[in-house]
Order: C-alpha cells, then sequence, then structure tokens
C-alpha cells in the first residue's frame, strides 16, 4: 500500500462523508461550509489525477467565489431555520433507496466496463512539455478559442442576467426612454410666444 | 497506481449521494442547488478520469468550459432565489407548485 | 426588333394598369393620360405592324419568351405567335380598345371609380393580347381567364347596384361552363399529344385523327371530341346559343364597357380561337355541322328577341349575339377568314353603336327605354350621323363595311346550294334592319317626349364625339379598303386553313370587289332589305299598330319572345333554385357534419379531452421531474448494461 493509494482513500472518505453532510445537513450554512470542504477534497485528488491547474482553480473559483456567494445568498434570505428542518425524515426513505439503487447501478456498471482497463490510464500528457498548465493553455488558446470566447460571453451573460434579475426599479431612477426621445415633435420643445411690446 | 475503477466508483457515489440529495430536501431550494453542484463536481470527475484514460487533454478542456458554465449557472440560480424570496418569502419547494397540470 | 414590337404591345396596357394601381394622387386627368397612353402605345404599333402584313403577309413569327416551367418530360413556356391572323386580331383590339378609352374619359368623368375602371380597362386589353399573341394552349387559357376575370369586375362595375352583381356573376358563372369545357379539350390536347403548343397540335393531326379516346366504355374520335369541348368554350365566350344568356344580362356595366367587351373584343375572343384553331376544326367533322347549326340558329333566334325589347343597349347586345352568330355560321362553314373579316367590321361598327347608345343615354339623363325617347336628331347631330353610319353598316347596305363582310358570308351558302341555312339568313338581315331602325326612327325621330333642350353648344365634350366620329370612318369603309388586300391576297394563307376554298369561292363567284358590289343590288338579300326599311319605316315611324292589324295573332310569338324562348325563366329562376337546394344538402351534410364537426373540430375536441388527462402528469414539484428524470437514466444504465 503506497502513499497514493493511502491519500486517495483518506479525502475519498472525507469527500463522501462530506457531501453526505451537505446534503443531510439542518443548517444552509453548514451544509454550505461541507459544500467547500467537499470540494477542497476533490481538488486534492484532483491533483493526484494529474489535473493540477484545474484543481487549483477549483479552490480558488469554487471556494473563493462561488460559495461565497453561495453564503451570501443564505445570510442575504432569512430563513426559518425549525421550518426547513421539518419534515426531513419523512423522506429518509426514498432518499437512500434512490441512493443505493443508483450507486449500485452505477459501479456495477462501471466494474463491468473499466475493471480490467488499469493499466491505460494517464496521468501525464504531454503536449508541449510536462507542464499541465503551459498544455491546457495551448491547447485552450488554438484549438479551442473559439469556445473559449463564448465561454467569456456566458459569464457576462450571467453577469447581466443576474443584475436584470435583482436589480429593484425604483421610480426616481434617471433613465433615458428612447421612444419618447424618438418620438418627440417640434412643438413639444419650443414654444413660440409673441412679445406685444416690441411691435 | 490507483485504479480507474476507484475513481469511477467515487464518482458514482458522488453521484448518488447528490441525487438523493435533491429528494431529501424539499423544504429548502439552496441545498438543492448545492446538490446540483455536487453532481457538476461527480461529473468534472469522469471528464478527467476519462480524459487520462484516452490520453486525450480535451477532457480537461471540457472541465474547464463546465466550471464556467456552472459558474455562471450557480450566480443566476441565486439571483433567481433571491427574486423568489422577495416575491413570496419563502424557499420552500412545496411552494413553488405553479407548473401543476 | 419584331420580339421587342409584340413585347411592347403586349405588356404597355399590363403597365399602364400597374401604375394606375399603385398611383397615389386622386386627379382624372393623370389617370386618363396614363391609361389612354398605354393603349395608345399598343395601338400605334398594332397599327404600323398591321399595315407592314398588309404588304407583306407571309411572316409568321413564333418564340419563346421565357420559360415557365418544365419538368422531366414536360416544358410550359411563355411564347408569342405573330402572324397575320393574330395581327389583324390585336389590330382589332387595340384600335377599338384605344377610341373606346378616350370616349370613357368624357363618359365616366363624374364617376367615383374614375382611376379603379382604367385600370380594369387596362387589364383587360392586356388579356385579351395575351389571348391573341399565345402561341400554345396553356397561355390561351390564362389569358381566357384574366379576361373573364376582367370583364366579371367590368360588369359589377357599379357594385352597388343589385342587379349589376347579380349580372356579373351570372357571366362569370356562365363562362366557367364554357372554361371547364375550353380546360377539359385542353388536357385532352396535352393528354394525346404530351405538348400544349399549337404548331405540335397542327404537326400531329394526322396521327390524332387515327386515336380515340375512351370514355367510360364508350368510343369517342380523338379530333372532334377536342373540338367540341374547345368549341364549348368558345360559344360560352362568344355567346352562342345555349350559353348567350349572360350578354344582355351584362349590359348593366357602364356603357363604354359594353362597347368594349360585348362588341370589339371580349366577344370575339371564342372567333379568334377556333380561327386559330382552324386546322382542328377542319378534320372535325360533324363538330362543323353543329357549329353551323348552332351559329344560324344563334343569328336567326337572337335578332327575333331584339325585336321584342324596348332598352336600347339590349337591343344592341342581342344584334352583338346575332352578328356573332353569323360569324360562328361562317366558322361552321369553314370560311374562316370570313368570320375574321366580319368580326373587324363588326367590332368598328358595333363599338361605334353602344358608343352612341352611350352617347344618347348621357344626354337623356341615363334613361335606356327607346319608347320613351325621340326627336334627338336635331339635338345630337354627329350622334345622329355616327349611327346612321352604324346603323346602315350593320344592315348591310352596299358600300358600307358590313355589307361586305355580312354579305360574304351570306353568300357562301348561297354559293353551297346550302339554300336552308341560306334562307334563314337572309331572314336574319330582314330582323337586323328592322331592329336597327326601329332604335333609329324612335330615338332620332318623332316627338322630343323627354324635353331635352337644344343648347347652342355642342351636344358633348370633344372626347365623347372625336371617338364617334374615329370609329365612324373605319366603319364605313374599312370593309371596301380591305377587301380584296385582306381576304384575296393571300393574306390569311399562312395563319388559317381556308386558303384553298375561300380563292376557289373568289375566283368563281366574287371576281373583285367590284363585281360583288354591283352583284349585291340584284341579290336576294339587298331585296329583302329594302322591304326591312319599308316595313320598319311603316311601323316605327307611321305607327302602325301591327296587333290591330293580326288581332292578337302575335302576342303569343311576343310573349315567347319576351321570355327569350324560356331561358330567361331557365336561368334566373329554375337553375338557381335546384343549384340553391343542390348546394344546401352539400353544405349541411359534408361541410358542416363531416368537415366541421367530424374532422376539424373533432380532432380538436379528441385533442383537448386527451390533453385534460394528460395534463395530471405534470405536478410542477421539481422532485417528480427528478424522478422521472432518474427512472430514464436507470433504464438507459439497463439497456447497456453488458450483463
Amino acid at each position: 500500500m503506497n502513499a497514493e493509494l493511502i491519500i486517495f482513500y483518506l479525502f475519498s472518505i472525507f469527500l463522501i462523508i462530506s457531501s453526505m453532510r451537505v446534503v443531510i445537513s439542518n443548517n444552509p450554512v453548514k451544509s454550505a461550509i461541507y459544500l467547500v470542504f467537499s470540494f477542497f477534497c476533490s481538488a486534492v485528488l484532483w491533483l493526484l489525477l494529474g489535473a493540477e491547474f484545474l484543481s487549483v482553480i477549483l479552490i480558488l473559483v469554487y471556494v473563493g467565489a462561488v460559495m461565497v456567494l453561495f453564503l451570501f445568498v443564505v445570510m442575504m434570505l432569512d430563513i426559518n431555520l425549525s421550518e426547513i428542518t421539518s419534515g426531513f425524515v419523512k423522506y429518509l426513505n426514498e432518499g437512500i433507496f434512490v441512493f443505493i439503487i443508483m450507486s449500485a447501478l452505477l459501479i456495477l456498471f462501471f466494474q463491468n466496463q473499466f475493471a480490467d482497463t488499469n493499466k491505460n490510464i494517464i496521468t501525464e500528457i504531454i503536449i508541449i512539455s510536462d507542464s499541465n498548465t503551459k498544455n491546457l493553455g495551448y491547447i485552450l488558446y488554438t484549438e479551442y478559442i473559439l469556445a473559449f470566447e463564448i465561454a467569456a460571453v456566458i459569464l457576462l451573460l450571467g453577469i447581466i442576467s443576474a443584475i436584470t434579475l435583482t436589480h429593484k426599479k425604483k421610480s426616481d431612477n434617471k433613465f433615458q426612454d428612447p421612444d419618447m426621445q424618438v418620438n418627440v415633435k417640434k412643438e413639444d420643445r419650443i414654444f413660440i410666444v409673441k412679445d406685444e411690446d416690441s411691435k | 497506481m490507483i485504479p480507474m475503477s476507484y475513481y469511477l466508483f467515487l464518482s458514482s457515489i458522488l453521484f448518488s449521494i447528490s441525487l438523493a440529495g435533491i429528494f431529501l430536501n424539499r423544504k429548502n431550494i439552496l441545498i438543492m442547488l448545492m446538490s446540483l453542484e455536487l453532481m457538476f463536481l461527480s461529473i468534472n470527475f469522469n471528464f478527467i478520469i476519462f480524459g487520462n484514460y484516452l490520453g486525450d487533454l480535451t477532457g480537461q478542456i471540457f472541465v474547464f468550459f463546465i466550471l464556467t458554465v456552472i459558474a455562471a449557472e450557480s450566480a443566476i440560480g441565486l439571483a433567481i432565489i433571491v427574486v423568489l424570496y422577495r416575491n413570496r418569502h419563502s424557499i420552500n419547494v412545496d411552494d413553488i407548485g405553479n407548473l401543476k397540470g | 426588333m419584331m420580339y421587342f414590337l409584340i413585347t411592347i404591345i403586349i405588356f404597355s396596357p399590363l403597365l399602364g394598369s400597374l401604375i394606375l394601381l399603385f398611383k397615389n394622387d386622386k386627379s382624372n386627368l393623370s389617370t386618363a393620360i396614363i391609361g389612354n397612353i398605354s393603349i395608345g402605345i399598343s395601338m400605334i404599333l398594332s397599327l404600323f405592324l398591321l399595315i407592314s402584313y398588309l404588304f407583306d403577309p407571309t411572316p409568321i413569327e413564333n418564340f419563346t419568351l421565357f420559360k415557365w416551367f418544365s419538368s422531366n418530360k414536360f416544358t410550359f413556356e411563355f411564347g408569342l405567335l405573330v402572324d397575320s391572323l393574330s395581327v389583324v386580331m390585336s389590330f382589332i383590339v387595340t384600335f377599338v380598345s384605344f377610341f373606346i378609352h378616350i370616349y370613357s374619359i368624357g363618359y365616366m368623368e363624374k364617376d367615383l371609380g374614375f382611376n379603379r375602371f382604367f385600370i380594369y380597362t387596362n387589364f383587360f386589353t392586356f388579356s385579351m393580347l395575351l389571348i391573341v399573341f399565345s402561341n400554345n394552349f396553356l397561355q390561351l387559357f390564362v389569358g381566357w381567364e384574366l379576361v373573364g376575370l376582367s370583364s366579371y369586375l367590368l360588369i359589377g362595375f357599379w357594385h352597388e347596384k343589385i342587379s349589376a352583381v347579380n349580372a356579373n356573376l351570372k357571366a362569370f358563372i356562365v363562362n366557367r361552363i364554357g372554361d371547364i369545357g375550353l380546360l377539359l379539350g385542353v388536357i385532352l390536347i396535352f393528354v394525346s399529344t404530351k405538348s400544349l403548343d399549337y404548331n405540335n397540335l397542327f404537326l400531329s393531326l394526322s396521327a390524332l385523327s387515327e386515336k380515340n379516346i375512351t370514355i367510360l366504355n364508350y368510343s369517342f374520335e380523338a379530333i372532334p371530341l377536342i373540338a367540341l369541348l374547345l368549341f364549348i368554350g368558345a360559344s360560352a365566350k362568344s355567346a352562342q346559343i345555349p350559353l348567350h344568356f349572360w350578354l344582355p344580362d351584362s349590359m348593366e356595366g357602364p356603357t363604354p364597357i359594353s362597347a368594349l367587351i360585348h362588341a370589339a373584343t371580349m366577344v370575339t375572343a371564342g372567333i379568334f380561337m377556333i380561327v386559330r384553331l382552324s386546322p382542328l376544326y377542319n378534320e372535325s367533322g360533324y363538330v362543323l355541322d353543329l357549329i353551323l347549326i348552332i351559329g344560324t340558329s344563334t343569328a336567326f333566334l337572337m335578332g327575333l328577341v331584339a325585336l321584342v325589347q324596348n332598352d336600347i343597349k339590349r337591343i344592341i347586345a342581342y344584334s352583338t349575339i346575332s352578328q356573332l352568330g353569323y360569324m360562328t355560321a361562317a366558322l361552321g362553314a369553314s370560311y374562316y377568314s370570313f368570320a375574321i373579316y366580319h368580326l373587324l367590321t363588326h367590332a368598328f361598327f358595333k363599338a361605334l353603336l353602344f358608343l352612341c347608345a352611350g352617347s344618347i343615354i348621357l344626354k337623356c339623363h341615363h334613361e335606356q327605354d327607346i319608347t320613351k325617347m325621340g326627336g334627338l336628331r336635331k339635338i345630337m347631330p354627329y350622334t345622329f350621323f355616327a349611327y346612321l353610319i352604324a346603323g346602315i353598316s350593320l344592315m348591310g347596305v352596299p358600300f358600307t363595311s358590313g355589307f361586305y363582310s355580312k354579305d360574304l358570308i351570306i353568300d357562301i351558302f348561297k354559293n353551297n346550294g346550302n339554300s336552308f341555312i341560306y334562307y334563314f339568313l337572309i331572314a336574319g338581315v330582314f330582323i337586323t334592319t328592322l331592329y336597327t331602325s326601329k332604335i333609329f326612327f324612335k330615338v332620332f325621330f318623332g316627338d322630343n317626349k323627354l324635353k331635352i333642350e337644344d343648347s347652342t353648344e355642342l351636344e358633348h365634350k370633344d372626347v365623347i364625339l372625336m371617338p364617334l366620329i374615329a370609329l365612324a370612318i373605319p366603319s364605313m369603309f374599312i370593309g371596301l379598303a380591305l377587301f380584296d388586300s385582306m381576304l384575296f391576297n393571300n393574306y390569311f394563307a399562312g395563319s388559317t386553313s381556308d386558303f384553298n376554298i375561300t380563292s376557289n369561292f373568289y375566283n368563281n363567284y366574287i371576281i373583285s370587289a367590284f363585281s360583288f358590289t354591283v352583284h349585291a343590288f340584284t341579290s336576294l338579300s339587298f331585296f329583302v332589305l329594302v322591304i326591312g326599311v319599308i316595313t320598319s319605316y311603316l311601323i316605327y315611324y307611321k305607327e302602325i299598330d301591327l296587333s290591330k292589324i293580326f288581332e292578337g295573332k302575335l302576342s303569343l310569338i311576343k310573349k315567347i319572345l319576351e321570355s327569350e324562348y324560356g331561358f330567361i325563366n331557365l336561368s334566373n329562376n329554375y337553375i338557381p333554385l335546384y343549384f340553391k337546394k343542390i348546394a344546401n344538402i352539400l353544405w349541411i351534410k359534408s361541410d358542416v357534419n363531416i368537415i366541421d364537426n367530424l374532422i376539424v373540430n373533432g380532432i380538436a375536441n379528441q385533442i383537448k379531452k386527451i390533453s385534460t388527462r394528460i395534463r395530471l402528469i405534470q405536478t410542477g414539484y421539481i422532485y417528480h421531474y427528478a424522478f422521472t428524470m432518474i427512472i430514464g437514466l436507470m433504464l438507459f444504465l439497463l439497456v447497456f448494461f453488458n450483463f
């Protein structure tokens, strides 16, 4: 039993436990924290798989940004915890049933298909150098440049839609109405007043 | 060297847990969203594993894009939840039944 | 060059009509200018073509303008066929149409639909030219339908009048019956020759004459059947018995329209088509006899009906039918070029008659009953002289146009020895004389019953008088002028198939126009004409009461004539009544019950029923949807599970 396998076992157990806690936790704040931990565990496992760049990204972006966003939202919403926790046990049986059936099927399936292909796994994919980040960057900026640009647009879309959804319209906001601007007539703006005295 | 099937079992378990999570949490839509994040995580696992299995970096590129999409998705999803809460003062899944036929 | 010319002739009226359609301003002046110039261009070019063809009638040009559509085996093209026949027709159509357009400026000036009127008339001229210059049956059919459509629009021009709407409906439906015949004929031609070109049909005539067509176990010879079907179409357009009854009713339209459609152009389409297909009709055997009988009976019987009418336009309308009967009789005797010649002269003098009638009606404040008119000779001298010329031309007084064409047709049968038809047509001359003089004496002589003031000004505006004068000249002289050059100078040799018999006829019987004229003074028809004039002078001028002389014997005949041999009753009462009954049954049984309730609403109701049940599946709970997805995923995995 080498060190690699020990790390794998350790962090997979952590990952499973923490993800279970995410699901069954009563408190949304707690489950968010456990989610962060499960992300962290999977980042470690991705390191084992040789995806160094992605594991770093996972921690930086997810733990650093998305999870914080989650926490913000959880705290912003004034949720009655007792109401949420009630009725949880009611569906426990269905949940366990789904879990067992699903995992059994998937594991059997993968066991069936991929059990004897251990030798084939490659952790080092070399394209221009042995650095995972360099390789990824090379492919990303050559072959997938268009998809990369589109991803940027999708992020922009996310920003815009999140803002427009949550933005509260206030009546005293100053804004321009293009419709009114186009349809304006001369009479609306200019009034010709006759000067009686200058006659 | 860790056998590939171990990683696959791990991702299957992760997937099943998150699926069960959607069932268990009928009161809180936030945790449902978190289960979704977990589900994406297990799928990303699979992408990396099969990318390695085929000796191709495209799997990791895919994970990269999926991460981008999830980021956008969770931002929008949270925004929707905020709006929902603002309008209904509840994030109870059972209350959101307007699509009933 | 020719190509370009003909294209302009055809499409100039269409262009005029389109410009008028999208014209923005409401002024009558610009409408009149555009409407007349577009026809005028066609008229001048047609005149030019006619003159060049009179010098040399041989060139036959057949070219394709564009390919309409083509399938694997067949191509349908839009083509032009220019020969002596189509040039003459185009001259008639555009010349008469042009002067009627000018006339309409004056006649319609106070009408609100002035612009609409010119759109229709321009479009009408275009459709007619399309028929005239077509070189295949498909194009002929399109033109035929467009002529029907524009006549529908024009007859119902005053669409607020219920009688006008009924009349245009009647015209449209009767023409539709004819169109079915035409369409079936065209389809038969297409089926049996695999082509719709005229030329192709003429080339394959000998092969076609061997062919038989079997319908429901009855075998017919192909050529007579095709000829008969096409003649049904022609007889509806050219108002022959028994499809004639739409024409008198269609006098509901404005008078220039009556002149344009029901004298000069539209009704001639049927005659023209048969002349165009003369090689086919030469082979058609018994159909020619049928055409001869129908033509003769139309000429005689419809002339009789004209005698009992009192409406000035209806008299002229029946006279038109009667004259078309003469043309049809000439066709039946396979003297096609004589029919076209009568068509030519008739177009001028009949248009002139209608325009005179319009002028009279205008002066009499839209009174059309001639028994109420009288004494207009002094008040309307121009109209009087124009009517005089047109009238004597219609009667067939020697030296007038009508004489040369009509007596020619009558003399065919004298020469043939077909005395039965000959005496019928001679009787027709007598009747023609009677009703023409009836209008003449009743309107222009006698007391001024309507008390129309004799103003010092001209009787009408110049735009109304000018066409009368312009049409009076050809009505008088064109018969003599073109007699030798057009009929017997090989003019129609290239376009009709009757060259041999006409030249034979000429050499044996006529010899020259001069001898023909001199000979006419000793003929029976001239004698009958003189008797007719004297009789009508006695009846209508001296007003001898016939009923006293015959002591009521005439009343039965009068009744029959007034009911138009029962056609009025048939067309106005019986057929609509039974048609309505059948239509009602079809409507309720098939349309309402089957189509509406069973198919249209039935399907919708079923879908509604099913979907009210199905929609219960949608619970609106997210975990239900998730559960469905999981089941799907499980099934998917089970399917791909490699046990």
